[in-house]
């Protein structure tokens, strides 16, 4: 009777819906560029699961919803939510005895969703943008300094966790080996290191020689970063020369920087494997581990002014910031699906040797219901930032094509402006925002 | 050990490890303060404006004439190491050092990117606004041009061999007589800090 109670508890807590599946409408609207259709649904589960342990992943595609339906004000309300929610995460003890419980007698997705290090770092990044949007440059700038110490944070944690992961994987390379676990390993064409997203660091570059007061010098310092990771891009060494120009004094024309937000990030499958434990009691056990997604292909960007085209040059591949934690994260996420699929097996084999058939049955639930893998991951952050710099022609005239699709648009005045153009899958039309910096 | 129970022991083990944050507070140039290899630290900053202010201040570069301090302006200067910086944790301390020896002031009203403090030209633009006593608002030719410009470089160089890290900042100023345009004062302060890389765990 008491292994039964104790079992009920536990179902109710893992028997939930995958992220998956609760995401199912909000993809569809989003990939199909139905962005006023996206922010509803958005914003109706965020608030449903206000204080529900998907909170912060469902405030942040609120946040990201909003913002590309053109509302910038609530966007940034709805990334406030996910930040103060993580912050609550944060001053609580990095390791909580009863998450970890939680975590070993139910599964990885009965756990808050505390924000991974590229959503924190991308949070603060679209905030900025959306206080650009709004002329708050003093705002955009706290955001874009929040976003730097952030990356400056991941990059210590991810060194870390390589290395724990290096140890862990090490422990049960046998049973990682034994049940191909290595398959779940992404494959990252590019590999920013223990960097994180090169885009913030461009677009924290751009305001501050356009916009800063002090620390002007320090978009210098970002700029060779960015072109250090990314392999020397001539368009990067070209960004270098022009703004040691710029804060040299000297003069530079009207200039239009076009960021292209494109395609959707990679989501979490989940893969169901019988992983062997080599251990009498529990031989073996049936686990459920997420697998990442990519979705789409790369596309290419470009920006015209009368015949003459240019191409946008890739700042930040999000398949492999993404790919990159992905990969860290995995050896723990294994280690801990491991041991609560075998805490799991144990107890059902606890219960059906006290209960019989109807602990064998309720045991059997408790592991099938409970084996589901953790798939929350921000659904709606584009697959790529590409960025392009032109000139303003005197008609303030450009033409901006994103793979099959073009659009135009007609530039703001001023002596530094930034066209921010998103794309969803192919055939959805382009969103097109636009800001002054100087 | 049995593999299943160290499955369990390895993935429950970290919450045993449970911490407790503290805070204090601690001399910000002392024994306490948090110093790290590859970055500039607070005691790191003021350790090179007081040797860079000292070295300023026994060159004679700058003399006051008639108790009449010298006017100057802060040029660029130049990041280059590989984080971001505050400058103005240099040339603050500088500017105040010079400041309370009488020696210089410095102008806000202009620099290479446009004045620090917008406020000097704010004011003048009321010159035509009638709701403003005129009398109260300054007239032209007020602003005090600088007679010397502060520029300078911070530079990091690292190396490492084996666990051992290092890293070296040079600190570089130029003070210019923007009348002939000479360099009357350079100098460069460097501050090395070596350490071993932390061996990272779980």
């Amino acid at each position: 009777m008491r292994w039964g109670c104790h079992l009920g508890f536990v179902l109710l807590l893992a028997g939930c819906a995958s992220y998956e599946s609760q995401t199912g409408s909000f993809r569809g609207a989003w990939n199909g560029g139905s962005t006023g259709q996206a922010a509803q649904i958005a914003s109706r589960e965020a608030n449903k699961r206000s204080d529900s342990r998907d909170a912060v992943v469902w405030f942040l595609e609120q946040g990201a919803a909003l913002r590309a339906a053109g509302q910038f004000a609530a966007s940034n309300h709805a990334f406030e939510q996910a930040e103060k929610r993580i912050a609550f995460y944060d001053r609580q003890a990095k390791v909580r005895l009863s998450r970890e419980a939680t975590g070993l007698l139910t599964n990885l997705a009965a756990l808050p969703y505390e924000g991974r290090g590229y959503d924190r770092v991308m949070l603060n990044t679209y905030q900025a943008l959306n206080f650009l949007q709004l002329g708050q440059a003093d705002a955009a700038l706290v955001e874009l300094r929040q976003a730097h110490a952030e990356q400056d944070a991941e990059v210590v944690r991810n060194a870390r966790r390589i290395v724990a992961a290096r140890k862990s994987a090490g422990k049960y390379e046998r049973a990682i080996r034994g049940a191909k676990l290595d398959e779940l390993q992404p494959d990252i064409a590019l590999d920013y290191g223990a960097f994180v997203n090169p885009f913030t660091d461009f677009l924290h570059a751009l305001c501050l020689w356009s916009l800063a007061d002090d620390g002007r010098e320090n978009a210098l310092v970002s700029l060779r970063r960015i072109h250090s990771t990314l392999g020397g891009p001539e368009f990067l060494k070209d960004e270098i020369k022009l703004v040691d120009r710029i804060l040299g004094g000297a003069n530079h024309p009207d200039l239009t920087y076009v960021i292209f937000e494109t395609g959707v990030a990679p989501i979490r499958r989940e893969v169901r494997l019988d992983v062997p434990l080599f251990d009498k009691n529990v031989p073996y056990v049936a686990a459920a581990f997420p697998r990442l997604e990519r979705r789409g292909r790369a596309t290419l960007a470009h920006v015209a002014i009368g015949e003459a085209k240019r191409e946008a040059t890739l700042i930040c591949d999000m398949d492999a910031v993404i790919g990159r934690d992905f990969r860290t994260e995995l050896p723990a996420v294994i280690l801990r699906t491991l041991a609560a699929s075998a805490a799991k097996a144990a107890i059902a084999k606890k219960v059906r040797e006290e209960a019989g058939d109807l602990g064998a049955i309720a045991g059997f639930l408790y592991q099938a219901v409970g084996a589901q893998a953790d798939l929350r991951t921000w659904a709606s952050l584009p697959k790529a930032f590409r960025v392009c710099r032109v000139e303003t022609p005197g008609d303030r005239k450009l033409t901006l094509l994103v793979g099959p699709q073009k659009s135009e648009v007609m530039v703001n005045t001023g002596r530094v402006n930034v066209v921010c153009v998103k794309s969803f899958a192919p055939g959805a039309p382009l969103k097109i925002q636009q800001f002054r910096l100087k | 050990m049995k593999p299943l129970v160290k499955l369990i022991t390895a993935a429950v083990l970290p919450a045993l490890a449970l911490g407790c944050a503290t805070a204090k507070y601690i001399d910000h140039d002392g024994r306490d303060s948090v110093v790290n290899v590859g970055q500039i630290n607070t005691q790191d900053w003021i350790r090179a404006a007081d040797e860079l202010t000292q070295s300023l201040l026994l060159s004679g570069a700058i003399q006051s004439v008639a108790g009449k301090p010298k006017v100057l302006m802060i040029g660029r200067i130049k990041n280059n190491t590989t984080q971001h910086i505050d400058t103005d944790s240099l040339m603050k301390k500088i500017r105040v050092a010079l400041n309370k020896g009488g020696r210089a002031l410095t102008t806000t009203a202009v620099g290479l990117d446009g004045p620090e403090d917008e406020s000097s030209k704010a004011v003048r633009e009321l010159r035509a606004d009638d709701e403003f006593n005129q009398a109260t608002i300054p007239g032209k030719g007020n602003l005090v041009s600088p007679d010397y410009s502060l520029s300078g470089k911070i530079i990091q160089n690292n190396a490492r061999a084996g666990r051992i890290k290092q890293s070296e900042f040079a600190f570089q100023l130029s003070l210019t007589d923007l009348k002939t345009g000479l360099a009357v004062w350079e100098e460069e302060k460097l501050i090395v800090k070596q350490g071993s890389r932390a061996a990272v765990g779980w």
